[in-house]
């Protein structure tokens, strides 16, 4: 045998992995090429240049729709991790007692149900209340992305609290620790890294959307993905590129962010 | 001194205080989520506007024309061929995008399952990052590869092995294609969650045991695995039979799948009983899946204890 | 005598679950346990010490009874209102702060001023011999160092009672030997009441003032270590502490507390009575292993009975012996110690006579 024996080893696993890892950032890569294409289209490859980014940052319509995006999910992911942070500690830790597993279910639900059926849905009841309220703002957009990013920020912040050693908080009460002083010193802090990385899926998830946010939208509010579908449908150009390598660039870091603090175990 | 009420008492009020914090969230996903399913499901019962937009009288239209349609001029129902072919295709699209993503992503997890502590968390980054970029920024470079100017075409036709380029862009190849590639960290990443807690030693074991590679696969990691593979099936299958961004960049308007249907109802086909009816049909087919994951999965962990 | 109580528990019952699942964990415990004195819960494990001494600490509550410290019954206080601190069996220390935090936690929770905590801290630093580590954090410690940082930290806010829950299980053995001593030297130096609780009989013999043997919930036998040791109360104590045989017979007659009785396998055996206890009819009386010897059987004089070896467990310092008796049935367990240049005198198979020493036989309470 040329190679030595190794008890976790299949044969082509390896080869199948690294397979996929290629293919999955190959795409990527060519993309980010392009975007720095000095042609005018993306049929040719003509040289670098920075040009197309530039074209975005004059682009009125690109500004105005990251700045709604940013501030979309922000509010949305804040208040989405509050709420979220809440319920779990309301959710964990605890005997079973009546309506739990509702609360799971309600909480989750968002993850269940495919997004389409939601933005539908959103879009049926949104052309109502418009109807009756003659409110047109961003509320209702806030209002959707806060409810389908709960259970994204509630699933690490649960798994930090189920992962608690609950007898910390119990030495905190036998060190006179009131229970607003346990919860303040130790749980808090402890819980904090779930919290973060809650915070930053919800605002990722909140970013990337499409779906419900091109149905829920009123005229005049497209978000960044929603304008980029929009123009990917019509023509492409290398600008497109150029918007999507800023966004990858957004997301590469959050997600390091991300990984570092959830990773880091205290 | 003890009263023997105690302790029910301080229980109901730890169970109330509870609810109350729970309260905002669940607040918020009754009013922008789970509510307005429920309105979905009366407006499938209502007759449409003229306009969009529904008129407060029941008919059962929207959900015979699921399936059916109406002769306009002999008002006889017959088989709906190309709702039929949409719901087909979808689900046939999904449950080929599951399998794929299934034959790929599994090697892929235990890979990463499988490298020493320091790099695993490199590997585990770089199917992270997929997972959190944009859906439609991955479709958009999955279209800038496959279309007849991408990067396949112009290197086949620099190599000389064709003359002029291959169709791929919107054909239901290109769909499952693009599916594939945007679910497959959904995939990898519970399979790998599973297989993170994998005991070795059990492998080991069958190994001292006789067992060959391939039994040891078959015999003793894929049946260890089941649950994270039925969890990242569920979770490629979900939102691929719900897909709207990938086949409508990808597949072009003649490749429809379920999703694309149900937009176009809300859009020019200004039908929303119509739409209304699809959609809760979509997630009836959800549902279904659902149960058969948690039949499966909550059986098994409960064996398991 | 009340004020010479540390802690006192009346008839305490704690019940879990409800119905037919209901499941008395502690069942009607009474002790006193005075000041000053290091108090060891002895038991198997499920026998409701470590329940006991989190009704004590305030993390439940008990179903009847009372629980009084200062006069005052505390049962339904809770935990952060109780001068009780307590060493966690998994140390529980704040992973998120350093050694010095851990241990000024509880003074900081009562709002003690800053300068006075920090004197505090250095004080215990001092005295668990950690001057050295309070900038680090506990996960960079080692587990003896862990130990040692949880034991501070309770002792801090100086509480009225330190109840440590099998504290020292997670460290091998001679850290645990260590840890032992230290921990008497603790309680000498701060006049501290300590609650123990533990399931290893060594360690309760050795460390504790008195201890409480607890079985099923119930409280057997609260005595010094050498009165659990020498004159068990019954025959779980006999059994669970140390090695014991058993013997049946019947009392023939009682002269001065010394009672002669009669038993199937050993003849004659004179044992010692319990204090005011009349004893007739059927006994068990009760023989440590190292209370005999090992001797000839062809000299049937010499020795109370006779049997089979069956085993030989070298220990190092002394060698077990387990004889078979007549019947067949009865196991004899004996312990000699060893001697140097000593010779192996029998071998299994053999048959031996057994010696018991003089009033070294004990009779049960039945």
């Amino acid at each position: 045998m040329a190679r030595r024996f190794s008890v976790q080893r299949q044969t082509g696993f390896a080869t199948i992995a690294i397979i996929c890892f290629f293919a999955l950032y190959l795409p990527i890569v060519v993309l980010v090429f392009y975007a720095f294409n000095s042609a005018d289209s993306l049929s040719s490859f003509q040289g670098l240049s920075l040009r197309w980014f530039a074209r975005a940052f004059e682009n009125r319509q690109v500004i105005d729709a990251s700045i709604r995006s940013l501030q979309i999910a922000g509010v949305a992911a804040t208040a989405a991790t509050i709420a979220a942070t809440m319920a779990a500690i309301a959710t964990t830790r605890t005997e079973p007692y009546r309506g739990l597993t509702l609360k799971y279910a309600f909480i989750n639900q968002p993850l269940m149900v495919p997004e389409i059926v939601t933005a539908v849905a959103l879009l049926i009841f949104f052309a109502r209340i418009k109807i009756w309220t003659g409110y047109n703002g961003l509320g209702y957009l806030i209002a959707a992305h806060t409810a389908f990013c709960v259970p994204f920020a509630y699933l690490p912040i649960r798994a930090r609290l189920e992962n608690m050693d609950s007898t910390l908080e119990k030495a905190a009460a036998d060190l006179y620790a009131t229970p607003w002083n346990a919860f303040r010193y130790v749980t808090l802090p402890l819980l904090w890294p779930g919290i973060l990385a809650g915070f930053m899926l919800a605002f990722v998830i909140s970013l990337d959307d499409v779906v419900i946010t091109e149905f829920v939208k009123s005229a005049g509010q497209d978000t960044l993905p929603t304008y980029m579908l929009g123009q990917i449908r019509r023509t492409i150009t290398p600008e497109m590129n150029a918007i999507s390598a800023l966004f990858l660039l957004l997301s590469i870091c959050v997600v390091i962010v991300f990984f570092v603090v959830n990773r880091k175990r205290v | 001194m003890t009263q023997p009420g105690t302790i029910e008492a301080e229980r109901s009020r730890d169970i109330r205080k509870r609810w109350l914090l729970s309260l905002p969230a669940l607040l918020i996903v009754l009013l922008a989520a789970t509510g307005p399913l429920l309105i979905v499901l009366l407006y499938s019962f209502l007759t449409p506007g003229p306009y969009g937009d529904v008129l407060w009288k029941p008919s059962p239209d929207g959900w015979i024309g699921v399936f059916l349609e109406r002769d306009i001029f002999t008002e006889t129902l017959s088989l709906a061929d190309a709702h039929v072919s949409i719901f087909v295709r979808s689900v046939l699209l999904s449950l080929a995008t599951t399998l794929v993503t299934l034959l790929f992503g599994f090697p892929t997890a235990y890979f990463i399952a499988t490298r020493p502590e320091r790099t695993r968390e490199l590997w585990l980054l770089l199917i992270t990052i997929p997972f959190w970029t944009n859906l439609l920024i991955r479709t958009f470079a999955v279209l800038q590869i496959i279309r007849n100017e991408g990067l396949i075409n112009t290197l086949l036709m620099k190599f000389g092995l064709i003359e002029r380029p291959i169709q791929m862009l919107f054909t239901d190849g290109a769909i499952l294609t693009g599916m594939v590639y945007v679910y497959l960290p959904l995939m990898v990443l519970p399979v790998y969650a599973n297989l993170e807690k994998l005991d070795f030693r059990l492998v080991e074991a069958a190994y001292d045991l006789y067992a060959t590679p391939f039994r040891v696969l078959t015999k003793i990691i894929i049946p260890l695995a089941k649950p994270g593979l039925i969890a990242g099936s569920i979770l490629v299958f979900i939102p691929a039979l719900g897909a709207y961004v990938t086949p409508s960049i990808l597949g072009g308007g003649k490749n429809l799948m379920l999703g694309n249907l149900i937009e176009l109802q809300f859009g020019q086909g200004r039908n929303w009983p119509l739409g209304s009816a699809l959609s809760i049909t979509l997630m009836l087919i959800v549902t279904v899946a659902l149960l058969v994951y948690v039949r499966n999965v909550g059986s098994q962990e409960k064996r398991h204890g | 005598m009340a004020e010479s109580n540390a802690v006192e528990i009346r008839d305490v019952v704690k019940v879990f679950g409800f119905g037919e699942f209901a499941f008395s964990a502690v069942d009607h415990a009474s002790i006193a346990i005075r000041k000053n004195e290091f108090f060891t819960l002895l038991g198997p494990s499920g026998c409701g010490k470590t329940t006991l001494l989190r009704l004590i600490a305030g993390f439940e509550f008990p179903t009847s009874g009372e629980i009084i410290l200062n006069g005052e019954d505390i049962g339904t206080m809770p935990p952060f209102k109780r001068p009780i601190n307590t060493v966690f069996q998994s140390y529980a220390l704040f992973p998120h702060m350093t050694v010095a935090e851990n241990i000024g936690f509880g003074l900081t929770m009562l709002g003690r001023p800053k300068q006075e905590v920090r004197d505090r801290v250095a004080a215990m630093l001092k005295l668990v011999r950690m001057e050295n580590l309070a900038g680090r954090r506990t996960s960079q410690i080692s587990g003896g160092q862990q130990q040692r940082v949880a034991l501070a930290r309770a002792l801090a806010p100086q509480p009225k009672v330190l109840l440590l829950d099998e504290p020292l299980s997670a460290l091998d053995y001679k850290l645990r030997k260590d840890m032992q001593i230290e921990l008497k030297r603790l309680q000498g130096e701060t006049g501290i009441t300590f609650i123990f609780v533990t399931h290893d009989q060594e360690e309760a013999l050795t460390m504790s003032d008195r201890i409480a043997v607890m079985s099923a919930g119930k409280i057997l036998q609260v005595d010094s270590p050498r009165a659990i040791y020498d004159a068990p109360a019954d025959r779980f104590v006999a059994d669970f502490i140390g090695e014991t045989n058993f013997l049946s017979g019947r009392i023939g007659s009682v002269t001065d507390g010394i009672a002669h009785v009669d038993t199937a396998m050993a003849g004659r055996i004179s044992a010692t009575l319990p204090r005011d206890f009349v004893a007739e009819g059927d006994v068990t009386v009760v023989l440590r292993p190292e209370h005999a010897a090992l001797c000839d059987a062809d000299d049937p004089a010499a020795c109370q009975t006779t049997g089979t070896l069956e085993n030989i467990v070298y220990f190092g310092t002394d060698t077990h012996y387990h004889v078979r008796l007549g019947d067949g049935e009865t196991q004899f367990m004996l312990r000699e110690q060893n001697k140097p240049l000593q010779r192996q005198r029998f071998s299994v198979g053999d048959r031996v006579g057994i010696l018991f020493e003089p009033n070294a036989a004990r009779v049960l309470r039945n």
